[in-house]
């Protein structure tokens, strides 16, 4: 690739394109979604112009020069050579529906004096709002080019590419009203006035405006953004997601499960036995193989969940959370970041850079990691479903679909006091008044929804393949090391009695099945894993855990999705197979040194519950301190989650063995 | 005690495996979001 001969800034307005445009004109994969603040970083890629390659960089939305919120700082920075080298030229996008509002941050962009090209993009919705913007004579009346284009069909960027080679080459600069761009005088009333006055007189020979009827996006929302309706939808939307989780990812993980055992048995089939066979077995193909299997429910849940985030709902759940979130002194603007934590309090996090208030987005990101992230989903299910029953509520509800949805709330039910008592120790005051422009509604764009499903795919099979692997094996480790010959003597001894004294090979066999069980299980007892388990048990008794669950749920304090993996790892050396089948059995099959289950109802659901409200994830504390700037906001929110979600869990625990399902 | 070739492919593979445990949850503790998930960012990658 040849190098760039100079960087141009690709700047608009919030969900007006810029990511569709940018992955257009670069060919790169950055997410985008139909609603505001998805893009809160920068990304730079190649465009290729006419006479060669130049760096493009993808600029957060923006409404404005004047930095309210991180993001807008970032682009302030951006624009003025404060990050990184200054552009040399502007490529700015313009939402051609709402084209006043667009000219505002345009006539700052002009300002800014460097040859720009403007991109006008959402024709098709502007015609559909009766509105019709002119390109020609908008390009005459800003003395600027503007080509009109449709980003997510890559029309018109040949043009665009011809467009900005000429104005480089051209090294005119733009000219916007020449008002004032920075410190107080850019905030000023009069200043802010005089920009839109600039915009109406460019825009005055440029739009025809045709009558239109009552729109289909109008009809459609005052049902989503009724106050009652509205949420009653929300839930019948997420209902209906769970039930599909489970309804449409049994077929497609049975298959995964088959192939699992069947790759275990080919490879270890032909190996002698011995130590290698049993950490190929018990913790490679155990502990991997167990997550494996939930690839189907995490592209499910990601089906969906880009199909709501491309089709503009997501903007309408945000405006309807607001009249809730005001009352805790939170905004809508909260809520977006995090619905986003519902897939991964990662990103989650990151997007409260669109919050300009320091307070509110410290308290959305504290709470962010409440929410149940996709890595929770396998916990979820596999305890779920190893211990409860698949009934039909009405004969069309399976139950497990509404343990599954009452999990999910459970995250928000508890965020919601939690930021009310942050917001009052932080002396916060009420809630800022909170906007959103709510974009139209679209069909999801079959590519957007597939590059989002395979993207999640692709990072939990590489999750499984990298850090689930090795927890796997260190936990295996702890779990067969040391080996005393005395135990292993021991139990050849009784097998060569078995051997001598029974005469019946059905028996035989069974009893030597037996044998190899309890060997299992004492080699475990007497490892280093079984003695910190048994000696950190105490603190994780009042939940009902065994020592075993305890390690388990300690081995996954790098991820929450380890705990299938150790579980897979820890179970099935004492029995069961290993993959996800395998080990929802292994799991109700397991008994404690007294015989009694492992796992009764009471204990998974203090455990769900447990990983509902954990901080077990090192990522996720790892962006909040950067993003807070402080270890210390690190530390509390896995301070504050740990206890919470050890008090939550010891309460159902009671609570369940109260209500006899102990 | 003789050591049996497996056991030392077995330590091998116990060892690697704790090395980068280690090594992911030090990134962590830098404050990157790579530290234990691919959900990198772009900064992350420049501070790389």
């Amino acid at each position: 690739m040849s190098p760039a001969r100079f960087r141009v800034a690709l700047a608009g307005n919030p969900n007006v394109g810029k990511t569709t445009l940018f992955n257009a004109l670069t060919g790169l994969n950055q997410r985008t979604g139909n609603y505001p603040g998805v893009t809160v970083s920068w990304h730079v890629g190649q465009w290729d112009l006419p006479g060669g390659g130049v760096e493009l960089v993808d600029l957060p939305g923006s409404y404005s020069l004047t930095a309210l919120s991180p993001d807008e700082d970032l682009v302030q920075k951006l624009l003025q050579g404060l990050e990184g080298p200054a552009p040399s030229a502007l490529l700015a996008i313009i939402d051609a529906s709402n084209p006043e509002r667009n000219l505002y941050f345009l006539s700052q962009l002009m300002d800014l004096g460097l040859p720009t090209v403007v991109a006008l993009n959402m024709g098709d919705v502007a015609e559909s709002k009766g509105l019709k913007v002119n390109a020609q004579a908008l390009s005459k009346a800003l003395g600027v080019p503007v080509v009109a284009i449709m980003a997510h069909k890559k029309d018109g960027l040949q043009a665009l590419a011809e467009a900005m080679e000429r104005s480089v080459g051209e090294g005119k600069g733009a000219k916007g009203p020449g008002l004032p761009l920075n410190g107080a005088a850019a905030a000023d009333p009069a200043v802010i006035r005089g920009r839109y006055e600039w915009a109406r007189t460019k825009l005055a020979d440029v739009i025809t405006r045709s009558e239109v009827g009552v729109r289909f996006s109008d009809r459609v929302d005052k049902v989503l953004t009724h106050r009652v309706w509205g949420v009653l939808a929300l839930v019948l939307v997420m209902g209906m997601i769970f039930q599909s989780i489970y309804a449409w990812s049994q077929p497609l993980m049975d298959l995964l499960e088959a192939v699992v055992d069947w790759g275990g048995k080919l490879i270890l089939s032909p190996m002698p036995a011995g130590i290698l066979k049993d950490l190929l077995s018990d913790g490679v193909i155990a502990g991997v193989g167990s997550i494996l299997v939930f690839v189907p429910q995490i592209a499910i849940l990601f089906f969906f969940i880009a199909i709501l985030e491309d089709c503009g709902y997501m903007a309408r759940s945000a405006f309807l959370m607001d009249r809730i979130f005001a009352k805790l002194g939170l905004s809508g603007r909260s809520f977006i970041p995090l619905l986003s934590s519902f897939a991964c309090a990662v990103p989650g996090i990151l997007s409260t850079r669109t919050i300009a208030d320091r307070k509110e987005r410290l308290t959305t990101m504290l709470v962010a990691p409440l929410m149940s992230c996709s890595a929770r989903l396998p916990v979820y299910t596999v305890l779920i479903a190893a211990f409860l029953p698949g009934r039909r509520i009405f004969g069309l509800i399976d139950q497990r679909a509404l343990v599954l949805l009452a999990l999910y709330c459970l995250g928000v039910a508890v965020a919601v006091p939690v930021a009310f008592l942050l917001r009052k120790y932080m002396r916060a005051g009420s809630a800022p008044l909170f906007l959103i422009e709510l974009p139209g509604y679209k069909w999801p764009d079959a590519h957007t929804v597939l590059r989002r499903v395979t993207e999640q795919c692709r990072e939990f099979v590489t999750n499984a393949g990298t850090i689930i692997l090795a927890v796997a094996v260190v936990v295996w480790a702890l779990g067969a090391f040391p080996r005393p010959q005395a135990l292993f003597d021991g139990y050849q001894a009784r097998r060569q009695a078995v051997e001598l004294q029974v005469a019946s090979a059905p028996v035989k066999a069974a009893e030597g099945a037996a044998l190899d069980r309890q060997e299992q299980g004492d080699l475990m007892r007497q490892s280093w894993l079984g003695r910190l388990g048994r000696t950190i048990n105490p603190l994780f008794e009042p939940l009902g855990w065994d020592w075993r669950v305890t390690m388990a749920a300690l081995a996954s304090i790098p991820a929450r999705e380890v705990v299938i993996g150790s579980m897979g790892t820890i179970f099935s050396a004492t029995g069961g197979d290993g993959n996800s089948g395998g080990l929802r059995q292994a799991l109700s099959q397991a008994r404690r040194d007294d015989g009694t289950p492992v796992f009764t109802i009471a204990v998974a659901l203090s455990l769900m519950v447990f990983f509902a409200l954990c901080a077990q994830c090192a990522s996720t504390l790892a962006v909040i301190r950067r993003e807070s700037g402080h270890w210390g906001w690190a530390a509390f929110t896995f301070s504050y989650m740990t206890v919470l979600a050890w008090g939550a869990g010891a309460l159902v625990f009671h609570a369940a063995v109260a209500f006899g399902l102990g | 005690m003789r050591l049996h070739p497996q056991d030392i492919i077995v330590f091998a593979i116990v060892a690697f495996a704790a090395w980068y445990l280690i090594r992911r949850l030090a990134f962590s503790a830098k404050g990157h979001s790579d530290g234990a998930c691919s959900k990198c960012t772009c900064e992350d990658k420049k501070a790389d």
